[in-house]
């Protein structure tokens, strides 16, 4: 790549069409503060969107420029548009027109960190060469100031032949100026002039990076005072801590052990609350509503599927937020930074570290954060193990099996929990370095990552980040889930028994009740619920995949489910509260664990023993059942091909390690 | 790995301090070696970048090229350098690929 040779023409043509739909577009480095003043010119009325045909994603807003009304767009943070990196291909194509469905950006804003001029030109110099029309954001004028760094702006506006527009995302000085040159670049489109001078360098031979980097430093000497970023102090002394090599390790445990204690701690509340309203919807809808079909799909069917998909909700916005502030303070650079040597280990670049720690939480945001990773294949290997890790919607299942394990045994009651969670770490790590071996061969990419400046991160660029990113999971996932919440109950509704005349055992079963004289509405009711399921399409298809499951130690009952958290994995619980006829109410309750305790084969022996139990904990640690998960998958691979090689490979490792884990059990006792 | 703290970057006389490039002439002639074997708070010139995949590229975009000014803050496996008055993280795998002329000299 070489410079181009500078345009002499100075091109001036109003062009009146423009002011309907005029489009700008901000482009910069990484941490040149390009999303704050994104922010800044928009609100709350940015959209996430995908580049036609990409998985790489960017903000846009419609907004008024004065009169006018225009679409921002926000191009990725980049270093260079040499098109390496999807990124990069996706910036380069949209800012010459080349996008599909587009035309080239009316305006390109430029945002450029002054207190980093020199690195920040060579960006500069590539998106000059394209020769669009470009007013130069010179951002971060207050830290610059504070710095002592003292910059010509008018200077640098002939140089780079455009112009030059001082100002702070922060502090919002300069955004008018800004307007109004953007205002006047839709008038008149003005291209830049790069003075040719500058396009000369004797000394680079034949690296196209020399070049521009010789050209940038040229540039900043004609118009910086003291053109050498003097290293903040700051940064230095507490990096001496947080890169080190062991105590760097220590505090990355610290800093995410804190992230997670936060999550789960202040999650707990707003979880309660979503469920209670939830509870409250159902009962209130359902005194409503007809006591037919209809009521059945709303109260059974879709407020507690979506229900079950928004008590998480609270979680994952805790994790978005958390993870943007840690982003934008620096600190996740130095995470990537200290464990990327570990990460290696396991054929997974550091960068891999936060994301697989944030499935903890959740594998959705978990699964978005992996877009810092550059290579392709390193990233795909991470999307692909993320699930493996425990995410909170297996807590219920764990404390379920730990409940009906141990119950007079906290100690192992939790050992359980903690080898739940050991198992998929081990099983992550495992299937990363198999993945890299065999599927997705090559080396990991070794690090390469800016470190920049600590800095206080701004809670408003959190916040907006936050909202956006818990949209798309309401979205993704709410419309998967309603979906298959309404598939769901119609296979454990249809077909319907015929409650006057229900089956013999049925019968049986409801005179022995009668029998005993008790006054058991309630009772009677579990009994035809369960009659019902098993009657249904969903009850059948359990008894036709029972011998499937047999090897793992289920019976019809865990399968159905199994079937029934194909969608989201905690529904398990509650599906077998209604097998085993003790309603939604006894989910929670001892009365579940008293129906699974006492439930048994037909030669009588316990089917929820240790065998069992512990086949079915190794099932859900490993198994995907998870499908708002597949859908964030499809939408970050660009296809359905890795969503259900994904599906695929887990489900296969969930039943091959839980019916090793029933052998050995079942030896062993 | 606290040795920085003897050897603020005054001491050096630092030409990343003073805003002064120099160019691989200005340095008295010094054995070229790999970024990696650089010196704590050292500064090199770098004379040539081998490889051609995209981590080189990255690496090249970050500042790390032919004629630019580097100076080692901590070294190790990953390494922290400074170039272009930014401070990157960087595999020992890569700084290999990296010829630098040191300047401790100038």
């Amino acid at each position: 790549m070489t410079l181009a040779a500078p345009d002499r023409t100075k091109s001036r043509t109003p062009n009146p069409a423009l002011s309907q739909h005029a489009t700008v577009a901000l482009i910069g480095n990484p941490n040149a503060g390009k999303t704050s003043l994104f922010n800044r010119l928009t609100g709350l009325r940015a959209r996430t969107a995908n580049f036609a045909g990409t998985t790489v994603e960017h903000r846009r807003a419609a907004t008024l420029l004065g009169q006018r009304r225009i679409e921002l767009i926000d191009l990725p943070g980049l270093y260079s548009l040499d098109a390496a990196t999807p990124e990069e291909r996706v910036a380069h194509s949209t800012l010459i027109g080349e996008a599909t469905g587009q035309t080239p950006p009316d305006v390109v804003v430029l945002v450029v960190d002054a207190t980093n001029l020199e690195r920040n030109l060579f960006l500069t110099g590539q998106v000059l060469e394209l020769q669009r029309p470009v007013v130069v954001a010179l951002n971060m004028m207050d830290e610059a100031r504070r710095g002592k760094i003292d910059i010509d702006s008018d200077e640098l506006s002939r140089q780079l032949g455009c112009k030059v527009v001082p100002l702070s995302a922060r502090t919002g000085e300069g955004l008018d100026e800004l307007k109004s040159e953007i205002t006047a670049l839709l008038d008149a489109q003005s291209l830049p002039r790069v003075d040719a001078t500058l396009h000369s360098c004797d000394t680079c031979g034949t690296c196209p990076y020399a070049a521009r980097f010789h050209w940038a430093e040229g540039v900043t000497k004609q118009s910086v005072t003291s053109p050498q970023p003097l290293p903040s102090r700051h940064t230095e002394n507490i990096d001496r801590l947080l890169t080190h090599r062991v105590f760097g390790l220590l505090s990355v445990g610290v800093v995410l052990t804190a992230i997670f204690l936060l999550i789960f701690w202040i999650a707990q509340y707003p979880m309660e609350m979503i469920d209670g309203i939830f509870a409250w919807a159902g009962e209130t809808v359902a005194g409503r509503l007809p006591d037919n079909i209809l009521g059945s799909l709303v109260v059974d069917g879709i407020i507690p599927g979506v229900g079950g998909m928004l008590i998480f909700l609270p979680q994952i916005v805790i994790l978005f937020f958390l993870l943007a502030l840690l982003e934008d303070s620096g600190y996740m650079a130095r995470a990537a930074f200290v464990m990327d040597k570990l990460m290696h280990k396991v054929g997974l670049p550091g960068k891999a570290f936060v994301p697989m720690l944030s499935g903890h939480a959740c594998a959705i945001p978990a699964i978005m954060s992996t877009r810092v990773i550059e290579d392709h294949r390193d990233r795909l290997a991470t999307i692909l193990v993320v699930p493996l890790m425990s995410c909170s919607a297996r807590v219920p299942v764990y404390a379920m099996v730990a409940a009906l394990l141990f119950p007079r045994q906290p100690l192992y009651a939790s050992l359980t929990f903690v080898g739940a969670y050991g198992l998929g770490i081990v099983a992550a790590l495992v299937m990363g370095f198999l993945f890299r071996r065999t599927l997705l061969p090559g080396r990991t990419s070794p690090l390469v990552i800016e470190l920049p400046n600590y800095r206080l991160p701004s809670l408003r660029d959190a916040l907006l980040l936050t909202l956006d990113r818990a949209w798309v999971f309401v979205r993704r996932a709410g419309t998967v889930i309603l979906g298959i919440s309404i598939v769901l109950w119609a296979l454990a509704t249809f077909p319907q028994m015929d409650e006057t005349n229900p089956p013999a055992t049925v019968t049986a079963q409801l005179s022995e009740l009668e029998a005993t004289g008790a006054a058991a509405d309630e009772a009677r009711e579990q009994i035809l619920s369960r009659a019902a399921l098993e009657h249904s399409a969903l009850g059948r298809l359990g008894h036709t995949i029972e011998p499937v499951f047999r090897p793992l130690g289920f019976n019809w009952e865990i399968a159905v489910g199994v079937l029934a958290s194909f969608a989201a994995r905690e529904v398990v619980v509650s599906t077998l509260a209604v097998v085993y006829g003790v309603g939604e109410e006894g989910a929670e309750g001892d009365s579940l664990y008293g129906a699974l305790r006492s439930s048994v084969w037909p030669d009588g022996t316990p089917v929820f023993g240790f065998a069992t139990c512990m086949s079915l904990l190794v099932f859900f640690v490993l198994a995907m059942q998870c499908l708002p998960t597949n859908a964030v998958t499809r939408r970050e691979t660009g296809g359905w091909r890795w969503p259900i090689f994904q599906i695929v490979y887990m489900t296969a490792l969930a039943y091959s390690a839980a019916w090793l884990t029933f052998v050995i059990a079942s030896s062993l006792t | 790995m606290f040795e920085l703290d003897e050897q603020p970057n005054e001491q050096m006389g630092s030409p990343l301090a003073s805003g002064d490039i120099p160019s691989p002439a200005v340095c008295r002639p010094a054995p070229a070696i790999s970024l990696g074997e650089l010196s704590p708070n050292h500064i090199a010139v770098v004379l040539k970048v081998t490889g051609e995949d995209a981590d080189v590229a990255r690496l090249k975009a970050l500042g790390v090229c032919q004629g630019r000014q580097v100076q080692m803050v901590q070294s190790g496996d990953p390494m922290i350098i400074r170039v272009l008055g930014t401070r990157i993280g960087l595999a020992a795998r890569l700084a290999a690929e990296v010829r630098v002329q040191p300047c401790h000299s100038c």
